[in-house]
């Protein structure tokens, strides 16, 4: 396993192989060991309304339908019809009440379950259709979020996510008015990037490339008025590695994007004056502490701005190429001030048309392409802060985590400990409890 | 759709109008873009719908692309001055505009539309844009400004494109 990853503390030195991100028996490996095994994110209960309403998408390779049946329960099956498999909804989006397959004609409830096929007397009596129904993948949902799994015997989802499901928290509990919830939004953002999946995952823990890559939004920042500068984005930053390979990078930078306007101002004070009401000053001053994104093992984002609310999944398609699907998460009813401000910061930076990820995209690509055939036995580094108490995500303690999650999974190489010791004193903790946080 | 009848269509409009889309390609393709701002008015909007959201509303749905002024000007000095990595070095673009129609609104306005592909060479590789124009244009002296100039892409996602680091 050396070949692949050269995790070496007592030097200070982390690295992988570039192989990781090219070879298709390692990507192979990884489907099966991580992508059959872990949760993944499927979708959001908010999507499906009604009952009988649908989505499709595909999930670690597989297409799937994201359904809540006529009951009003969340389900997920494999969308192909379990006679010979043609795709039973070939529509993205929709309400059904029943799905017939296009081919023969087998027809299945919302539940999945085979209701009807014809010419069913040619069938022998020991036929059982209540065998025959589409073909279920287990579901969980924390708060709303649904996540999927292909592991015969997995965990719980909530022991799956551990700690962060305290940060997964942050978001429905920015509910306007609990009994709406959440919403997401119409509208869905689904783009790519010609370069493995891992360093997708990697650009999110990775703060140390924002000042170089997207000096182009920070200058847009400032020219909009906005005090911003490199310090005020790394205020407070902090990187939470948890068990499981997930990880949080959270800074007090306050609200990216432009200024608020004066109607903008009046509406945040009111939210936040209502948030602190129905939560207490300690929670929101931790919701609002400032800009954090939280990363899922292995493929899960969601990106909290304080405003926009991104959850990005990227699904690996081959080595080399990776679909990236982003939808907005938004408190249902907030005033319009907000979701127009909210829908500004989000657009200027996060999208596949904004002024950062294409940057992000192009550059991931020319990585990718800088493999070649990969022949050379070069080596990936992120050995950044290892010498240091890296608590920031400006140094590389959060590839280093995720990759040494990766290496448990696909190379059973029990991951070393950092050679220093990780703070496990959360500013968001000491914030609370001083009420020194604020946004 | 109403049935057609080409006793009420402005033919001469639609000339007009014909003749401004193309000097927009123009400027665009050339990347003349700091002439391409001399284009919108200080008011506009440019805005891209998400493709499986094609009707939504930029205050309330999410977009791909939603500028004002502001953005759009911040956007040309970022492209013109070598701060987009993925517009280095700068594409090759050719944009098709057809299917031209003009109407000319109550309030002096005019309402364009066309469809367009644009093609993007960037390096070996050629991406396409397929979609519709739905433009507000405002008469400027001799010309148009834009007040909303919206492209509605016939793609259902941007999958095979990646991102779009041009003005579309």
């Amino acid at each position: 396993m050396d070949r692949l990853i050269r995790d070496e503390p007592e030097n200070f030195r982390f690295r992988v192989n570039r192989r990781t991100l090219t070879d298709e028996a390692i990507f192979a490996e990884e489907m099966a060991r991580i992508f059959d095994k872990c949760w993944l994110y499927l979708g959001h209960e908010a999507e499906l309304g009604e009952p009988g309403e649908f989505r499709t998408r595909t999930v670690a390779g597989r297409r799937l339908i994201f359904m809540r049946d006529r009951q009003g329960e969340i389900g997920c099956f494999i969308n192909a019809c379990s006679h010979r498999g043609a795709t039973i909804c070939p529509n993205e989006s929709g309400r059904a009440r029943s799905f017939t397959c296009p081919y023969h004609g087998w027809t299945f409830d919302t539940g999945g379950n085979l209701m009807g096929l014809p010419d069913s007397a040619k069938y022998a009596d020991g036929f059982d259709k209540a065998q025959l129904g589409l073909h279920r993948v287990r579901t969980e949902s924390y708060r709303g979020f649904v996540f999927i799994t292909f592991n015969p015997d997995p965990p719980s989802l909530t022991s799956y996510l551990g700690e962060m499901t305290s940060y997964l928290d942050l978001i429905p509990d920015q509910a306007q008015d609990p009994a709406l919830g959440m919403e997401v939004l119409r509208g869905t953002q689904t783009y790519s990037a010609r370069c493995n999946w891992k360093m997708v995952v990697e650009n999110i823990g990775d703060g140390a490339h924002a000042l170089v890559a997207h000096r182009r939004y920070l200058d847009m920042m400032i020219a909009s008025g906005m005090d911003f500068s490199a310090s005020t984005m790394m205020k407070d930053q902090y990187a939470h590695v948890m068990e499981g390979g997930h990880f949080v990078m959270q800074s007090s930078a306050g609200a990216w994007g432009r200024p608020s306007g004066e109607e903008e101002v009046v509406a945040q004070a009111e939210r936040r004056r209502l948030l602190e009401e129905r939560h207490g000053k300690a929670y929101a001053d931790r919701l609002f502490a400032g800009p954090r994104a939280l990363v899922m093992f292995p493929n899960f984002a969601v990106i909290d701005l304080i405003m926009g609310i991104t959850i990005r999944v990227m699904q690996p398609v081959s080595p080399a190429f990776t679909s990236i699907t982003q939808w907005q998460i938004a408190p249902r009813g907030e005033p319009a001030a907000l979701r127009r401000q909210r829908l500004d910061n989000y657009l200027t930076f996060w999208g596949p048309a904004g002024m950062a990820t294409p940057d992000d995209v192009a550059i991931l690509e020319s990585i990718q392409e800088s493999f070649g055939g990969n022949r050379d036995d070069l080596w990936q580094d992120m050995s950044k802060g290892m010498n240091m108490d890296a608590l920031s995500g400006q140094e590389e303690l959060l590839l280093r985590h995720f990759w040494r999650r990766w290496a448990e999974l696909v190379l059973d190489k029990a991951p070393a400990a950092e050679p220093h010791s990780i703070a496990s004193d959360l500013p968001y903790t000491r914030s609370a409890a001083t009420g020194a946080a604020g946004a | 759709m109403a049935p057609l009848d080409l006793d009420t269509v402005d033919h001469a409009l639609r000339q007009r109008v014909e003749a401004f889309m193309y000097h927009e390609a123009d400027l665009l393709d050339g990347w003349l873009l700091d002439d391409w701002l001399t284009l919108l008015e200080p008011d506009v909007r440019y805005a891209v719908p998400a493709p499986d959201c094609p009707d939504g509303d930029p205050e309330k749905d999410m977009f791909l692309v939603h500028d004002d002024r502001f953005l759009l000007e911040q956007r040309v000095r970022q492209l013109l001055g070598g701060a987009a990595a993925a517009e280095m070095p700068q594409s090759k673009t050719q944009r098709m505009i057809t299917n031209v129609s003009a109407m000319a609104r109550d309030d002096g306005t005019v309402a364009a539309r066309a469809k367009f592909v644009v093609y993007r060479s960037y390096r070996d590789r050629v991406d396409s844009f397929i979609g519709a124009y739905d433009h507000i244009l405002v008469p400027h002296g001799t010309s148009y400004r834009f007040r909303y100039r919206k492209a509605v892409l016939a793609l259902n996602s941007l999958l095979e494109q990646g991102k779009i680091s041009i003005i579309v």
